[in-house]
């Protein structure tokens, strides 16, 4: 069976339809995976961290939790709208991350696997296009923004040196 | 004004740490107070930009500004906390002071791993405070910023090298600020030529002497009883 499927260039995750969650961010529309989302909380202010990570430079409170805040914003070089933003809980690999996204509530979709087109080079953690509604959509990845394997071992090796 | 929040004077338990919550802008700041020598009043704060600590000679560095946030604003709550441990000796303008905090050391969490930078390596940690966030700095960091430059420097050394030319923190303070507040002056100032037409204000206080209290109402935190 899963040779036949290569054979074909299909696999059984490539058939099953994308669940996407839309947002906007300063008015620019955009998608996420759903799985890659861990809920929507109203926004609490941020504390600037110092820090030389690209788009990591704030924590966030919410209850007892600390989430590190990804500037989605400043990635997309546009302002959230100022007025009761939202926060959408980013799952990645490692760990929870704030976003602070426009106050209009996020939207889910079902988008064809094969109506994903591949995304143009050039755009940082994209991962495909999609049409929704008569929109084009970027869909990111949080993934795409972690850092590889080969990072985090020159910045662990950065560390020891500075420590 | 005292800087302790607790009102008990019990020494604080083995499994807490004992921190001076500064702010920088929105950005909250832990010391730990085992290298926390004392703090200067703004009067002093705003135009000081060497401190002679315990007959060492330390520039005095803004914080925000070394960890690349905006710098610190010249208002009355501006502090200079002077940190130092060993032969280790450093000097940094914060925005106000908020308080001696004892922290359960299990409320101190790692910073998280999305923080994939040097920052590491300032941070040992953060914890919640108030109603917010507090980041726990390495005192190790700290310490260690710019330290080979100054910590074998004398103070008549760097006045003879003309103030201006070896500091990076230009006060642009008002000439005759506030007078520095009696329950701080415990060191003395220390007059130093007048270079040029400089601003009397800067030369003045460019040098601050400070000497080790010798009212401390215990060993630990001499300078939070003031």
């Amino acid at each position: 069976m899963l040779r036949t499927a290569k054979r074909h260039g299909q696999t059984p995750e490539a058939a099953k339809p994308w669940s996407l969650v839309m947002f906007s961010v300063g008015g620019k529309r955009v998608a996420v995976r759903a799985e890659e989302i861990g809920g929507v909380y109203p926004w609490t202010e941020a504390m600037p961290v110092p820090s030389l990570t690209p788009y990591v430079n704030a924590v966030v409170r919410q209850g007892e939790e600390i989430l590190p805040v990804f500037d989605l914003a400043r990635l997309l070089m546009v302002q959230v709208s100022r007025a009761e933003p939202l926060c959408l809980r980013a799952k990645r690999q490692d760990g929870l991350m704030a976003v602070c996204i426009d106050p209009d509530v996020p939207t889910l979709h079902q988008i064809d696997a094969q109506a994903v087109r591949t995304a143009s080079a050039g755009s940082p953690g994209v991962v495909g296009m999609c049409s929704i509604g008569a929109e084009d959509v970027p869909i990111y990845s949080w993934a795409m923004f972690g850092p590889t394997p080969a990072q985090q071992v020159a910045s662990r090796g950065e560390l020891a040196v500075k420590m | 004004m005292s800087l302790r929040s607790r009102t008990d004077k019990v020494a604080p338990a083995l499994d807490t740490l004992q921190v001076l919550v500064v702010a920088c802008g929105k950005t909250y700041l832990a010391i730990p107070g085992a290298i926390v020598r004392g703090v200067v009043e703004f009067g002093e704060a705003v135009e000081a930009r060497i401190v002679s600590l315990f007959g060492e000679a330390c520039r005095v560095t803004d914080l925000a500004a070394r960890l690349g946030l905006p710098p610190a604003a010249l208002t009355p709550d501006m502090r200079i906390i002077l940190c130092g441990e060993h032969r280790a000796r450093q000097a940094w303008r914060v925005d106000r002071t908020l308080g001696l905090e004892d922290v359960d050391m299990q409320r101190i969490t790692p910073l998280p791993p999305h923080f994939a930078g040097v920052e590491q390596s300032w941070f040992t940690g953060l914890f919640l405070f108030r109603d917010t966030v507090a980041l726990l700095i390495n005192p190790g960091w700290l310490l260690s910023q710019t330290m080979d430059a100054f910590v074998s420097q004398s103070l008549p050394d760097q006045t003879a090298a003309g103030g201006a030319g070896v500091l990076d923190q230009v006060a642009a303070a008002p000439a005759g600020g506030q007078q520095p507040s009696p329950a701080r002056k415990r060191g003395r100032r220390k007059s130093s030529a007048t270079v040029g037409g400089e601003a009397a204000s800067l030369d003045v206080l460019e040098n601050l002497v400070l000497e080790e209290s010798a009212d401390a109402e215990d060993g630990q935190t001499p300078w939070a009883d003031a």
